[in-house]
Parts: C-alpha cells; sequence; structure tokens
C-alpha cells in the first residue's frame, strides 16, 4: 500500500511539473493575445526616452539588446558597421545583431511560438500579415513623415499602423544582359513572347536564356512571384486581386504562369542544372557573358556580376506583359525593415536604434550596400548603372509583391515546391494548380 | 517484494528522475503533438481552431505524404542493407591483425563522428553538377556531366548511399565485437573437419553474429527511418517534394508550410511506423537468434 502510495506520489509529481510547463505555455500564448495593440501610454514614454537619448545618449541609455535579421552579406555588412557606430556613441548599450540566412524564418516562427521574440528583427515583407501580432506601432516615431508615400501600403495595415522602418525595397523584374542582346540584335523584351523568342536565338548560341539557381527552392518561386505581376496581378480583363483577396478565384487561371515555368524547361532555354545550381554560383555564371535574362528581385547580382567581369554588362527591365496593350509593372515591397518587439524590455533603446538607422547618411549606406532603392525620402544612394534604369522606368508602375499582397502567409513555401517540382519535371501543371488551391484554402481557413 | 535501502527511503524514490525526464522529454512532448494534430495552428499565432480528424484524414489523401512514405522506408532499409553488408565485410576484413589495421578501422569510422549535415554538403561536392568531383572525373574521361541530384528517384538512392557509408564505421564496430565474441575453437574444429571459409562463415560465423545484427540492424533501421541531415543538407526535400523523408516533410509542414497541425499528425504517424517496424524486426531477429542458441 505505502509502496502505491509513494509510486502515486512521484507520478503526481511529474504530471505537476509538466501542468506547469503547460501553464507557461499558456501564459505566453495569453500575454501574446492581450498584448497585440500597443499601449499609447508606453510608446509615449519609450518616445520621450529615446528623444532624450537622442540628444544625451551616452547619458541616458544603458542595456544590451538583441537584432537579428535575414539580409544578404552585404547589407547585414552595412547595417552592422551602423550598429557599431551606435555602440560607440552610446557606450552603456551594447548589442547582438546576428544574420539567420535561409533558417531565419523558421527561427522566427519557433521565437513567435515561444513568444521570445529578439528585440528588433528583420521582417522581410511580413511585417503585417505576419508579424505585427509582435511589434509595436511605430507610426509616433520621428522619422515615420519620412516614408515614402507611395511605399506606405506595403507596410501599413488597415488602420493605417505601421510596424517598421524600411530602409530600402526589394524591386522585382528582369535582369538582361545588354552585350547579348547587341549580339542577338534584339530589343529589351516587353512581352512574354517576346522573350521566348529571344531565348530561342540565344539558345541557338550557346547560351542560357532565363537562369535559375534551383538547388535554393526560393529561386523558381521568385521567379514565379515576379511574372505572377503580369500574369495575374495587373490583367486589365480580369480582377484576380480581388479575387484571391476574398477566396473567389479561380485557380485553372494560375495555369499559364506553372506552364510558362515549365516551357521555359522543356525548350532548353533554362540553365542545364538548373534544379541544383547554388545561388551563390548565379553571379558568377552571369559574369560570364552567356546568360540573357535572370527573372528575380535581387538587383544586387548587376553589380556582383560586374565586380567579377567589367565586360558583363546587365540591365534591369520590368516584367514583361502578357501582350501589347497589357502593362508592364515591377514588383516591389520592403526588403531590410526593423520592428521592435512589444515586449522588449529596452523599448527606449529600441527606438534609439530605430531612430539612429533613419539617418540619411545610415540608409544611403544600406541602400547603397544592397544595391536596392531608399524606401525613405529624399535619399540618393548611388547605386551604379543600376540607377540609370531605375530613371529610365521612373513611371512605371511598382506593385506589391504578389505573394505578400494577396496569398495567405505560408503559400510562398507552397510556391517554392510547385517551382522547384516544374523546373525538375516533377509535377504537371495540373498538379501544381491543386497545390495551390490545396494550400490556399487551408491557410486561407488559418486566418 | 518491498525494497528499502539503508535508511529506510522507498527504493522508488530512486525512479523520479527518471520519470521526471520521460514525462518532461517524453510525455508532455507526444500529448502536446496530439493535441496540436487535432488543430489547424499555424505553428506561431496564438489562435487556432480544434477541426478534429480532418489532418489525419487528409494524410490518406497527400501524394507529398505518399512520396514521404516511400522514400523514408527506402532510407531506411536501402541504408540498413548496404550498412549491414558493408559493415560485416569491413569486420571480417579488419578483424585479422595487419599492419595499418588500427589506421583502417579509424578511417572507416572517421565519417559517424562528424555531423550528418555537415557529411550531406561534404557530399554534395562530390556530386553537383557545375565543378562536382565526379562530374570533373566524367568530363576528363570525355563523358557528358549529369546533373545527378536534379532527379529525384537518383537523388533518393544517392542519399542512401551517402547515409550507409558514413555510419558503415559503426555497424563494422559492432560487428568486430560480435566477431570477437566468437571462440576460435569453433572455427579450428570445423577447419579440422575440412569446412571451407564460406562454409565456416555460412554455418558458423554469421549464425553466431546474429545478436550483433540484430542490435545494428534495429539501430540503422531507426536512423534510416528518421533520416533528416543528409537530405536537408543536399536537396532539402527536393525537387519539388520528391527525396523528402518524413522527418523532413515534418519539418517542411510545420516551419515553411506552416502547417503545424499536420505536421503533427505526420510526425505521430512517423512514431508509429518506427515502434511498428523496430518492434518486428527485433522480434525477428531475437527469435533467429534464440532458435541458434
Amino acid at each position: 500500500m505505502r509502496k502505491q502510495i509513494k509510486t502515486w506520489a512521484v507520478l503526481g509529481l511529474a504530471a505537476a511539473l509538466t501542468a506547469s510547463m503547460a501553464g507557461c505555455a499558456s501564459s505566453q500564448s495569453g500575454s501574446s493575445e492581450t498584448a497585440a495593440p500597443q499601449d499609447p501610454g508606453k510608446a509615449q514614454t519609450a518616445e520621450t526616452t529615446k528623444t532624450e537619448g537622442s540628444e544625451a545618449p551616452a547619458a541616458a541609455l544603458e542595456g544590451e539588446i538583441e537584432i537579428v535579421t535575414n539580409g544578404n552579406e552585404e547589407t547585414f555588412n552595412a547595417v552592422n558597421e551602423i550598429l557599431n557606430n551606435f555602440m560607440a556613441e552610446n557606450p552603456g548599450v551594447t548589442i547582438s545583431y546576428t544574420t539567420q540566412g535561409s533558417d531565419y524564418e523558421q527561427l522566427m516562427k519557433a521565437r513567435m511560438a515561444s513568444n521570445d521574440l529578439p528585440d528588433i528583427f528583420a521582417t522581410h515583407g511580413w511585417s503585417v500579415a505576419r508579424y505585427s501580432e509582435y511589434l509595436t506601432p511605430l507610426n509616433d516615431q520621428p522619422w515615420y513623415g519620412s516614408i515614402e508615400e507611395s511605399f506606405m501600403n506595403n507596410i501599413a495595415n488597415d488602420e493605417g499602423q505601421i510596424f517598421v522602418l524600411p530602409l530600402n525595397m526589394d524591386i522585382g523584374g528582369l535582369l538582361y544582359n545588354k552585350t547579348l542582346l547587341e549580339e542577338l540584335n534584339a530589343e529589351i523584351p516587353k512581352t512574354w513572347d517576346q522573350l521566348l523568342e529571344i531565348c530561342e536565338m540565344g539558345k541557338a548560341k550557346g547560351y542560357t536564356g532565363v537562369f535559375i539557381a534551383g538547388k535554393d527552392s526560393r529561386q523558381p518561386a521568385s521567379l514565379l512571384d515576379v511574372s505572377a505581376q503580369t500574369f495575374i496581378s495587373v490583367r486589365k480583363d480580369a480582377d484576380y486581386p480581388s479575387q484571391l483577396l476574398d477566396g473567389t478565384f479561380d485557380w485553372n487561371n494560375w495555369a499559364p504562369l506553372s506552364q510558362f515555368l515549365l516551357d521555359l524547361k522543356t525548350k532548353g532555354y533554362l540553365n542545364p542544372d538548373c534544379v541544383t545550381c547554388d545561388p551563390i554560383d548565379v553571379a558568377p555564371r552571369m559574369s560570364e557573358n552567356k546568360v540573357l535574362f535572370v527573372i528575380t528581385s535581387s538587383m544586387d547580382l548587376i553589380r556582383q556580376a560586374a565586380e567579377l567581369n567589367p565586360d558583363a554588362k546587365y540591365g534591369l527591365a520590368p516584367v514583361p506583359s502578357l501582350g501589347e496593350g497589357y502593362e508592364n509593372v515591377f514588383a516591389g515591397g520592403e526588403r531590410e525593415a526593423y520592428g521592435i518587439w512589444k515586449d522588449t524590455k529596452h523599448m527606449d533603446i529600441c527606438s534609439a536604434v530605430l531612430e539612429y538607422l533613419a539617418r540619411p547618411e545610415n540608409v544611403k549606406k544600406v541602400c547603397e550596400a544592397s544595391g536596392k532603392r531608399s524606401a525613405l525620402k529624399d535619399i540618393n544612394p548611388d547605386l551604379g548603372e543600376i540607377a540609370e534604369d531605375y530613371k529610365t522606368y521612373a513611371d512605371i508602375r511598382i506593385c506589391p509583391v504578389f505573394d505578400r499582397a494577396y496569398l495567405p502567409s505560408g503559400m510562398w513555401s507552397t510556391m517554392r515546391t510547385i517551382g522547384s517540382s516544374l523546373i525538375a519535371e516533377e509535377m504537371t501543371v495540373e498538379e501544381s494548380v491543386k497545390t495551390m488551391e490545396t494550400d490556399y484554402n487551408t491557410l486561407r481557413e488559418q486566418q | 517484494m518491498k525494497q528499502k535501502s539503508r535508511k529506510g527511503i522507498s527504493i522508488d524514490i530512486l525512479y523520479l528522475p527518471a520519470v521526471i525526464l520521460l514525462t518532461v522529454f517524453v510525455v508532455y512532448p507526444l500529448l502536446s503533438g496530439v493535441q496540436i494534430s487535432f488543430t489547424n495552428w499555424n505553428g506561431y499565432s496564438s489562435t487556432y481552431k480544434y477541426i478534429g480528424f480532418a489532418n489525419y484524414k487528409k494524410i490518406f489523401h497527400d501524394k507529398m505524404f505518399y512520396t514521404a512514405l516511400k522514400n523514408t522506408v527506402i532510407y531506411g532499409v536501402g541504408s540498413t542493407t548496404l550498412q549491414t553488408i558493408i559493415g560485416i565485410s569491413y569486420a571480417l576484413l579488419l578483424q585479422k591483425r595487419f599492419p595499418g589495421q588500427t589506421l583502417a578501422r579509424v578511417i572507416i569510422y572517421l565519417p559517424a563522428m562528424i555531423a550528418s549535415l555537415i557529411m550531406g554538403y561534404i557530399s554534395y561536392f562530390l556530386v553537383q553538377y557545375n565543378h562536382g568531383a565526379i562530374n570533373d572525373i566524367m568530363i576528363a574521361l570525355g563523358k557528358e556531366p549529369v546533373d545527378w541530384m536534379a532527379n529525384g528517384e537518383r537523388a533518393v538512392w544517392i542519399i542512401v548511399v551517402i547515409n550507409a557509408l558514413q555510419f558503415v564505421g559503426k555497424t563494422m564496430i559492432v560487428m568486430i565485437a560480435g566477431l570477437q565474441g566468437i571462440p576460435d575453437s569453433y572455427n579450428e574444429a570445423a577447419s579440422i573437419d575440412g569446412a571451407a571459409y564460406l562454409q565456416r562463415l555460412r554455418y558458423i560465423t554469421l549464425p553466431l553474429l546474429l545478436p550483433a545484427i540484430t542490435t545494428s540492424v534495429v539501430l540503422n533501421l531507426i536512423g534510416g527511418l528518421k533520416l533528416f541531415g543528409i537530405i536537408l543538407a543536399t536537396t532539402s526535400g527536393g525537387p519539388g517534394y520528391s527525396s523528402h523523408s518524413l522527418s523532413t516533410l515534418i519539418n517542411y509542414l510545420y516551419f515553411q508550410n506552416q502547417n503545424a497541425g499536420y505536421s503533427s499528425s505526420v510526425g505521430l504517424f512517423l512514431f508509429l511506423i518506427i515502434m511498428i517496424l523496430g518492434t518486428i524486426v527485433r522480434n525477428f531477429l531475437e527469435k533467429k537468434a534464440e532458435g541458434i542458441s
């Protein structure tokens, strides 16, 4: 009997421990539910401290904060330098700044689930749809008025709240090889048909039509995402964006986009190693002057290729359209953008850091390092040759990144799967459409 | 029977650390996983809905799941078979004393000491299309380079080989230990009776090695069934989803596809498969071993 009592006592203790863990978990999730809207009083206090801090920063700020990003090496180095300057001016502040690369999203999802987020973190285009629940609204910050008006719809929610300081913006479009187009006596393609014709001409000469580094499935997904602008978003004959937002979209209308990617592969316009090529090889391969086009939002590839081979001259053009009379556009959205965790214990330091990052000279530095346009007004970074292209196409509309604007959070991974499967010819167009539809419905139900 | 220590404290109290650890790291996550599998949780949000058995029903209609299940069986059975055959061969070769015997054992065992992810990345340098070692050799021989990992089925078998070669050293060590437990007198007696090497191997060595084979097969099978690192490093489950195992599929569904509920149901399925297969194989091999003894 006594033995039984002790056995039950042991099990009871273990159960209590388990319950306490569950309790911890639920209290965490509870706090994230109730604390979503920013307390205006708290924001005001933080703002006051920050303003004082910027006047006498060394005396006012003290503490240690964590900042994480998924920015590329160039962007990371530029921001790191700025943060080191901030720490030099504020000796009481220690900043741990790290980049998590391609594992970033997984890491952030795990940290969101445990409500243990970094004090400041990059939102890579998802400040509203995915992260706003965990971020502090920043409309009251002094740099708020500096954000480009045209860019505001990318980062504001329905109530007009913003949650990030956007430093630069992604521009997705068509990179084309100037030298090869000249050699082929071809114009910059304005339609997809023209692009395919040039690919055919290039194929005869042994050139790669469109380059994809598919070992990272984000590459074919990015091609789909950018191309979807003219295949889906800006169609004058159908209001697909509204249908995608209200759930009435007929997914058979996605088929031409999947078919386009499959055609690129089956007609031999993609690089032979399109399925397994590492993204690190994109710039070197572009520099060999045998690649005609790259459909991407990584504009920095132009500079990287030119650094490896000054004769490799690439330009930026808008996304080709479906035909005459259809619109050419760029895809655009936030790139390096930082938000503050709503539960940070160092709101004063975080606000001061963002204010410091928003200084024109610092934004300029980040833009020049990343080769991307500024999301703040009156910054004129030296973007090299691509600046000319930006000027040439100044009147071209920049539409919000397709998946961020019209698809539920989580669809990016589906686009990665179908993109990778299509170029590997492991999936039919019909299967890709079905996969998109199924995941779209599942993820919409989660919202 | 009542067991007491010298000071009269029941021995049951000694179970406490094990019970706590088991509860925290096994029972609680398992129950939590079961609970999540009945929801549509996205893996990070503070809200979710209970959706009954929808995730379990989905398993039976999901092509991605069936591909991952098939691949998991190939990874498990394929790796185990290769490791066992090569491991026994190495053990037979390296149990005899010769100069460099220890060095050879160390070299074969070395890959098992590095992380699977690292092994995957190193192996990728061999099979990559551009400047991969195998393709460089093929080009040198005047052949066309092949994009080895571009075909899903081929990628799966390449991963099987990489995994088997990484852990064959472990199998070899288990087999050498097993071989050292076989008395020399059995082989000597058989030799005197005129048994050739292959006959001695067939009727003496392998049967007496069965306990070691049982241990090794069960461990390798479990390792193969939950293969993760090498797949992530070489293909990330691609092209598309064609080389996913159930482990990488769980990771994909949870963290990328934001489908934690479905991911949990697949996880529980994997748990059941490993438990059932492991038990069946162990019982089968143990019965064989008992029969021989």
